[in-house]
């Protein structure tokens, strides 16, 4: 049974909190990483660990080539976790 | 010039003008050695990194023209205080706040062999932007910044960079970006820079003809200790750490730099 994407987005908020020092509030799915969350390429790498230490695989960077929303990363999470 | 001390009308004036033709110059001046002297000093032997040289000193002493025709002009007086000499700042990280325009032209004016980190914008400006390539400045916005700002460093190169990202608000507190957090932590040795300039000349929001009629004092000053706390990122995490030394560096300089509140709103 793999997460739905509520729980996916819950699982992401934390590590976006944890990692960044985000409000919870500014995670919503529109968020824009690299823009409203500032997020660069060196927070890339970090979430990158981060969700691989969630979902368990290697992270692809072809799977995080086009990410630019929040929305884009827990589609690229579910993904992944669907084809494993 | 007796005419223009009596005059503070006529004064004005002649600042105003005096700004419009530097303006132009810089403009004119960039294009013309873009086009016509870089590509001889590509020519010469050396390469690419003798063309950067010889690039950066050309800069260095347009810069130095300009400057003195600023100072002779009365449109501003440069003040530098504890500058270390050029090889004490071999391989240095040059952080400078940035309340003016005129701020690059000051310090490359002070140091001649310097790299400086620029925005697209300049990089790809039609006016001088192949003198800046030619000197082998860095631009913000390509992927490898990090990387090629660290090897600069390695290679001893003095490298200035301006953490904010962009001209300062006039009244409105420093904010940084994190490239000079992430160069610190990746061991570059750092030395903050302070530029004050009042009253405020060119700031962010001016125009070339907002020169005040006062002598603008352009100081720039080596601040003394390190604005990065160690303590602050012990046993944290890279982007937890760039964003608590960001935060230090932003305290630093509401600290030490003259916030200027003497913007004028955009014309």
């Amino acid at each position: 049974m793999s997460p739905t994407k509520e729980e996916i987005l819950l699982k992401l908020r934390e590590i976006l909190v944890e990692s960044f020092q985000l409000a919870p509030e500014q995670i919503t799915l529109e968020a824009q990483l690299f823009t409203d969350l500032d997020l660069d390429s060196i927070d890339a790498v970090e979430l990158a660990i981060q969700l691989q230490g969630y979902t368990g695989h290697r992270v692809k960077a072809e799977a995080f080539k086009h990410v630019r929303t929040v929305d884009d990363v827990v589609e690229a999470v579910r993904a992944m976790l669907q084809s494993a | 010039m007796l005419l223009h001390r009596h005059c503070p009308r006529l004064r004005q004036a002649g600042k105003v003008l005096l700004s419009g033709v530097l303006f132009t110059l810089l403009g004119l001046g960039g294009l013309g050695l873009s086009l016509l002297v870089v590509p001889v000093l590509g020519l010469l032997p050396g390469g690419r990194a003798g063309l950067g040289r010889r690039a950066r000193w050309l800069i260095h002493h347009c810069f130095r023209l300009f400057l003195w025709a600023l100072e002779a002009g009365g449109i501003l007086r440069v003040e530098a205080r504890g500058m270390p000499g050029p090889e004490a700042l071999r391989g240095t990280l040059l952080l400078c706040n940035h309340p003016s325009y005129l701020d690059v032209v000051v310090l490359v004016g002070l140091m001649p062999t310097a790299l400086c980190v620029v925005k697209q914008a300049v990089y790809r400006s039609f006016w001088f932007g192949g003198l800046v390539r030619a000197a082998g400045y860095l631009p913000i916005g390509s992927a490898p910044l990090l990387q090629a700002g660290l090897d600069a460093l390695h290679g001893g190169q003095t490298l200035i960079l301006f953490p904010e990202g962009t001209r300062s608000t006039p009244g409105r507190p420093i904010r940084c970006l994190r490239g000079a957090a992430h160069l610190a932590l990746a061991g570059a040795r750092v030395l903050p820079l302070v530029l004050d300039c009042s009253p405020a000349l060119l700031a962010k929001g001016h125009r070339w003809y907002h020169v005040p009629i006062e002598t603008c004092r352009f100081q720039v000053r080596a601040g003394g200790a390190t604005p990065f706390d160690p303590l602050a990122v012990a046993g944290t995490t890279p982007p937890l750490a760039a964003r608590r030394l960001t935060e230090a560096l932003e305290s630093y300089y509401n600290k030490e730099a003259y916030v200027t509140d003497q913007g004028r709103d955009p014309a």
